[in-house]
């Protein structure tokens, strides 16, 4: 679905964002993209969806390059920014005049996705919504829209906790074979469940790109009350409940994958954990 | 293969621009209609016309002063040659075919009224563009295209302007006009006091702003392809609209 080789891209002449970024999503996963504060995940979504031209290196979204922004191609991208554009239209008039950019949409899934966000007016105006309204619906068009790629650049911003537990369902439900969704996000707890593949950027890279089913085979997520010798500790942090560990899976145990304390631990001991998932074949770049 | 041009795509563009700015669409048609039942003739008309319609013409392009708007602008699956034709077609045919529409109107209803409140029986003709020499001759379609030239090439070029400068580009865009003005000027300057030894004695043997059409110092040869380099601004200043948008980012 998204090739990306040997990257560069800068903002301004004395820094590179990226250099030499390499990456590889695929169809039929919702893959998650982790970083912290400005490691440049909005700029790599932009980029796959055409808004920002590399300065060297190749980016193929459905073997075709974004730069050129065929119709053909952003009618299969559906991008949902951070900062969302002030529309001056109702609801309903915004499905009327955009819908039929999107060969797919669905009225009916759309409706039905507003109806789980509790908006059911269609007649009201898209700048009376509050911003996490104004989200909701956003979401709602895009994953009616049903586009092979979907772009969602914090979707949990500004959403209440009810919103972001029906986000989740939604998403999880939209999922296809031949559907990618990739979700760049810093509040890594709200896509807990969701993700089924995780991509962390740290220092303006991929330092990590596994599918969660891997990394819950060769790591170890575990609460215990006492600190352990025997086994070498990625990462640990000290909670009201014991203390909350990372550690390498030698004995194929199941835990569940927490994403905030691997993404830590990546980010802590980002060697350590390169040679741990280097020792089988995998997807990591 | 991709499909480059789609009238269906064109179609779909117009309904976005008029369903999103029908009440603006509303408001600006009413007041022209207002303004054009007290004034009518060709200063007025070309004023109001030139004004509004590069005020017109610099709105679509605003979008990308802000980069949420930028972005949902360019996502929206059509090429940028369909982006640009609805524009196109907006800002110089629609606006001018509008403002014909509104000064006939405004034009009819004004002279109605007249007539009324004063008691005089004032013939309505149609004088929009019109020179005042000639308000009361018979319609002559030259007048109209006349304009229509000079409306298109000045929307091209403010359209243009608006890719090119993110805020206040219509003053921008006059600046950079002015800029040109004075660096065609110097060259006129020079022009003169190499061919005529100085400025001021071309000034005093020629009629002051006639003498640069003066076949004595321009052949007519010469005034032809300032005319054509005239109506050549336009493809112009809209192929490299075209570029600009092509390679417009999102930073």
């Amino acid at each position: 679905m998204i090739d990306i080789k040997n990257l560069e891209f800068n903002y301004s002449h004395s820094s590179h964002l990226f250099k030499n970024l390499n990456l590889s999503l695929f169809a039929g996963h919702i893959h998650g993209l982790l970083g912290k504060n400005g490691e440049g995940k909005s700029t790599l979504l932009k980029m796959i969806s055409g808004l920002v031209f590399p300065l060297k290196g190749e980016i193929s979204v459905m073997n075709v390059e974004p730069r050129k922004r065929h119709p053909e191609m952003l009618q299969e991208i559906f991008f949902l920014p951070e900062e969302l554009p002030p529309v001056n239209l109702s609801m309903e008039n915004y499905e009327k005049v955009y819908a039929p950019f999107y060969p797919h949409f669905s009225s009916e899934q759309f409706h039905q996705y507003l109806t789980e966000f509790e908006m059911e007016s269609a007649k009201t105006q898209m700048n009376q919504l509050s911003y996490g309204q104004k989200k909701k619906f956003f979401i709602a068009f895009g994953l009616a829209a049903n586009t092979s790629l979907v772009l969602l650049d914090e979707p949990t911003n500004g959403l209440d906790i009810p919103s972001k537990a029906q986000f989740r369902k939604m998403a999880a439900l939209a999922i296809e074979e031949n559907r990618c969704i990739i979700i760049s996000t810093h509040q890594v707890r709200d896509l807990d469940s969701l993700i089924d593949s995780i991509v962390i950027m740290n220092g303006h890279e991929i330092v990590f790109n596994e599918f969660t089913e891997n990394i819950t085979k060769k790591l170890l997520f575990k609460v215990s009350n006492q600190k352990e010798e025997k086994e070498e500790v990625l990462y640990a942090e000290e909670n009201l409940r014991g203390t909350y560990q990372v550690v390498e899976n030698k004995t194929g145990e199941e835990s569940r994958l927490d994403i905030e304390l691997l993404f830590n631990a990546v980010l802590q001991n980002q060697q350590r954990i390169k040679e741990i998932f280097s020792n089988q074949p995998n997807n990591f770049k | 293969m991709y499909q480059t041009f789609s009238l269906k795509r064109i179609d779909l563009l117009l309904k976005i621009y008029f369903v999103e700015n029908q009440n603006y669409e509303i408001y600006l048609w009413s007041i022209l209609t207002l303004i054009f039942m007290f004034f009518k003739g060709e200063g007025t008309a070309q004023l109001i016309t030139l004004i509004v319609g590069i005020v017109y013409a610099t709105r679509f392009f605003k979008i990308f002063a802000y980069s949420s708007n930028g972005t949902h602008y360019l996502m929206i699956p059509a090429t940028q040659v369909e982006k640009l034709i609805t524009v196109f077609l907006l800002n110089t045919f629609y606006f001018f075919l509008m403002i014909i529409i509104t000064s006939v109107i405004g034009n009819f209803i004004g002279t109605i009224l007249r007539n009324l409140i004063y008691g005089i029986s004032t013939p309505f003709s149609f004088q929009f563009f019109f020179p005042y020499s000639k308000l009361n001759s018979d319609f002559d379609i030259t007048y109209l295209l006349k304009n229509f030239g000079v409306f298109a090439t000045s929307q091209a070029i403010f359209t243009l302007g608006s890719l090119y400068f993110k805020r206040n580009s219509i003053a921008k865009t006059l600046l950079t006009l002015m800029m040109i003005s004075i660096l065609f000027g110097m060259i006129e300057y020079t022009v003169f006091k190499v061919t005529m030894g100085s400025l001021l004695s071309a000034l005093n043997q020629y009629d002051g702003f006639q003498m640069a059409w003066d076949e004595i110092i321009f052949p007519k040869g010469m005034i032809f392809v300032w005319k054509i380099i005239g109506y050549l601004l336009i493809p112009f200043c809209w192929i490299v609209s075209y570029f600009r948008l092509t390679e417009k980012e999102i930073k």
